[in-house]
């Protein structure tokens, strides 16, 4: 580790670990999966059996929320000035990937009407208990439902329906991306928000989340992340504007191991998060 | 980790303790992260009956009576914890939560500060200064405007020890390239004129309860018992009148004698500083007409180790704070007022040469003065607020009044648990966490910055959704994150401050005087402690 370390800072290397390489996974045309679904993920997440609420593995994306739901929150109500306790009344969100349910929860506090779907069967039930729960005053607003976003798409009363689509923390699992944004720009009503939070597919990002977090320190299962499935945000960019969106604001995320508490950062070398647009223009000529 | 780290450090283990308990801590984790998949399997099978198995988990409802429950309790209703209820009745979020402030005294109805604006009126001898951070949070209160008639602004403040034209001015903070550094909003105070604000502590009372809606008090009790029970997730409050209630989160800003630090497990440390304080109102001359009387002064007087503060009120009048030891104070509280007049003067103007005590130390002090007086050049029209100090004209009668002086701090904690509990329930804030000589005048200035940030704090978290006031083990967590989160906010303010004060003295006094001479002249030096001492 620190050889390789060492030889990186020699060889003038830094420059290319912080920054992104392109596979083009997903931006081949012609290759298309089917799914955006790879069935090892969900049987890994159907057998991890994460500690979702409590322990130390889900600890720094517990604390995601410091920097996510604001995000989220300002970016819908356009950061005007809060006066009310439940500043998103009124909006609708659908938390792609909403694993336990810790994003889904914070948003229906504030208001908005949520939905969370994941394919993972032990993670939308541990999702569930959750709420009946602990939070059974959210069970109104705070749906959840165990199926992949491409099933979601299929009934088209869902489409055009959400202010929000947010996919936090997912699209590093996700097998088809390309496929991935084009259900979300399904879902989305035009002029409303795609908000996504996702690793860089950087040497830092492999360093950091792969070999120290899983491999050395073993603070989350080994597994958890691949490297060819991250994404970095150029490609991302590309991949949503080719979607009719428009990309709005990128920006990078930084975690503090020790206080626990993430901030944001010009560095989008590891983490970032990016808000796009829906734009209303090319719906109103297919419509 | 840090909250383990805290908790071991509290128990007085040694670092190496701690070290190899984190590494067992550590191993805990790995070895026992099978048996939370087990634990997370077995939901499925209990979850037709939720709500029988989350019952056990929320104590208190399952034995006895249920008592009223309240999200927050605040107790003590002085100024800091007015304002901190009127934060919490402003917030959108906190708005909606259950508050309750406990006050032992009786109701009586606030001053009407509009009717008081153009009256003849005594002037009260407990003032305090109020920083601009302090003047800021109250305007954000809505308060500010009420107030400001009876604010006095301060222009600058001259602090000396032997002789007045060696003294350092503190001037108003100007914009520094500091300030371009500090991005963060939380510390950043506009620029303003006045270096601080003179008021009496009865306006600020009257101007918060003015605004405050008061159905959210409740006067004539006081706590009389605070109980928690291991694993409880709420605590149980006993009042004056026996009735109970239970909270989520107890906030102790009820005085240096708090009942709630007392009730919790928060080591206290106090130290009597065997002086005493003697307030009251006095007339001093002005200098001219033109003479606004918006100066401080502050004389650390040499030869009896009296410490002499005047705080302008008025035109004409001016608040004094003298310090003197212990034994003293019974014969000074006994002069006539004359009496007491020629001392206050005599405690202005009387130079240190005229009584020699020829212990070592001022020898040495005094070598090293005449010393630097020949290696800095000496110009005395520099930027003195006055060419003399003022002169005490008379005291206003019976206002004279006396009170021991300690220092007593919880530092550098600030959250604790309750007696008996094994849950971090309670936040001390104001006095109850940190007592402070007077001489700087910034103990209410700490206390509001406390109340300040910890609703910040409390505010930011329920507008991020959090869940921090339930019956459950996450969002305990999550509540005690943001009191850890405050508290280590306020530590890098109040542990410097209070050094500062507490060695203040014994550096004016045993300094060289020309050691000031040259200090005043560092005027970047000089803005920074403004910009410090303004600041939250």
């Amino acid at each position: 580790m620190v050889i390789l370390m060492r030889f990186a800072v020699r060889s003038n290397l830094l420059p290319w670990l912080l920054s992104s390489h392109q596979t083009n996974k997903s931006l081949t045309v012609g290759v298309r999966n089917l799914s955006t679904v790879l069935p090892d993920e969900v049987s890994f997440y159907n057998n991890a059996g994460f500690d979702w609420w409590s322990g130390i593995s889900m600890k720094p994306l517990r604390a995601l929320n410091q920097l996510r739901v604001p995000l989220i929150r300002d970016t819908l109500t356009g950061g005007r000035k809060l006066t009310t306790s439940k500043p998103l009344n009124g909006y609708s969100c659908i938390d792609v990937g909403c694993g336990g349910g810790l994003l889904c929860e914070p948003l229906a506090r504030l208001g908005a009407s949520v939905t969370g779907i994941d394919p993972s069967q032990s993670s939308i039930q541990a999702a569930e208990e959750h709420r009946d729960w602990f939070s059974s005053s959210l069970s109104e607003n705070l749906n959840y439902k165990m199926t992949s976003i491409e099933d979601f798409v299929v009934n088209e009363s869902h489409h055009n329906q959400f202010d929000a689509v947010v996919a936090s923390e997912v699209l590093e699992h996700v097998q088809d991306l390309d496929l991935f944004i084009k259900c979300c720009e399904k879902l989305i009503k035009p002029g409303g928000n795609l908000i996504v939070t996702t690793i860089n597919q950087t040497l830092a990002a492999y360093i950091i989340d792969i070999l120290i977090a899983e491999k050395v320190l073993g603070l989350i299962p080994q597994g958890t992340h691949q490297y060819e499935l991250f994404i970095s945000p150029t490609s991302l960019q590309k991949l949503v504007e080719h979607n009719n969106f428009t990309v709005r604001s990128i920006q990078g995320m930084m975690y503090n191991p020790l206080s626990s508490r993430w901030s944001w950062s010009k560095c989008t070398a590891n983490n970032y998060a990016m808000v796009a647009v829906k734009d209303a223009k090319e719906t109103k000529q297919n419509s | 980790m840090l909250s383990f780290l805290r908790a071991s450090s509290r128990a007085n283990l040694s670092p190496y303790h701690v070290v190899i308990r984190t590494l067992i801590t550590t191993e805990n984790i790995v070895e026992s992260a099978p048996e939370k998949k087990l634990y997370k399997k077995d939901p499925p099978v209990s979850s037709s009956e939720p709500s029988d198995s989350a019952l056990p988990a929320s104590g208190m409802s399952t034995f006895g009576e249920q008592f009223p429950h309240y999200d927050i309790v605040i107790n003590g209703g002085g100024i800091v914890g007015l304002s901190f209820l009127l934060y919490l009745q402003q917030s959108p979020f906190l708005s909606d939560r259950k508050i309750l402030l406990l006050e032992s005294q009786k109701d009586r109805p606030p001053v009407n500060l509009g009717e008081l604006i153009n009256q003849e009126r005594l002037l009260s001898n407990r003032v305090s200064s109020l920083t601009l951070a302090s003047k800021q949070f109250f305007n954000n209160l809505d308060v500010w405007s009420n107030l400001e008639p009876y604010a006095k602004p301060t222009r600058s403040m001259h602090v000396w020890s032997t002789k007045y034209s060696k003294g350092i001015t503190f001037t108003p903070h100007r914009i520094s390239f500091v300030d371009n550094l500090i991005k963060d909003s939380r510390c950043h105070i506009p620029g303003d004129d006045n270096l601080c604000y003179i008021i009496e502590n009865d306006i600020i009372l009257a101007g918060l309860r003015n605004k405050i809606r008061s159905d959210c008090i409740r006067f004539d009790s006081k706590l009389t018992n605070v109980d928690a029970i291991p694993g409880d997730t709420t605590v149980e409050l006993t009042l004056s009148d026996e009735s109970k209630i239970t909270t989520n989160l107890l906030i102790g800003c009820d005085g240096y004698n708090s009942f709630v630090r007392q009730s919790s497990d928060i080591n206290y440390f106090d130290l009597d500083l065997s002086q005493s304080a003697i307030v009251g109102t006095v007339q001093i001359s002005k200098e001219s007409d033109l003479d606004e009387n918006d100066v401080a002064f502050q004389r650390f007087v040499p030869h009896n180790r009296n410490v002499l503060a005047l705080l302008p009120l008025t035109q004409n009048f001016a608040s004094f704070v003298l310090s003197v030891p212990r034994n003293q104070v019974n014969g000074l509280m006994e002069l006539s007022d004359e009496a007491f007049v020629n001392l206050l003067n005599e405690n202005l103007f009387l130079d240190a040469n005229v009584s020699k005590n020829q212990s070592m130390l001022s020898f040495v002090t005094n070598t090293c003065d005449s010393l630097l007086e020949k290696i800095i050049p000496s110009d005395a029209a520099s930027s003195l607020p006055r060419i003399n100090p003022p002169q005490v004209i008379s005291i206003e009668p019976e206002s004279r009044a006396s009170f021991p002086l300690k220092f007593g701090t919880t530092l550098p904690w600030m959250v604790g648990t309750v007696k008996g509990g094994d849950k971090q329930k309670c936040i001390l804030i104001g006095d109850s966490a940190h007592r402070v000589h007077p001489l700087a005048g910034q103990g209410l200035n700490l206390g509001l910055g406390d109340a300040e940030i910890l609703g910040q704090y409390l505010d930011e978290a329920l507008s991020n959704g959090q869940d921090i006031f339930s019956d459950n083990e996450t969002s305990q967590e999550q509540l005690n994150q943001v009191l850890y989160n405050v508290e280590r906010q306020r530590q890098f303010k109040l542990i410097p401050m209070m050094t500062a004060i507490h060695t203040m003295q014994d550096l004016f006094t045993y300094l060289p005087s020309n050691v000031f001479t040259a200090f005043n002249k560092l005027n970047f030096v000089k803005n920074e402690i403004v910009r410090f001492a303004n600041s939250r």
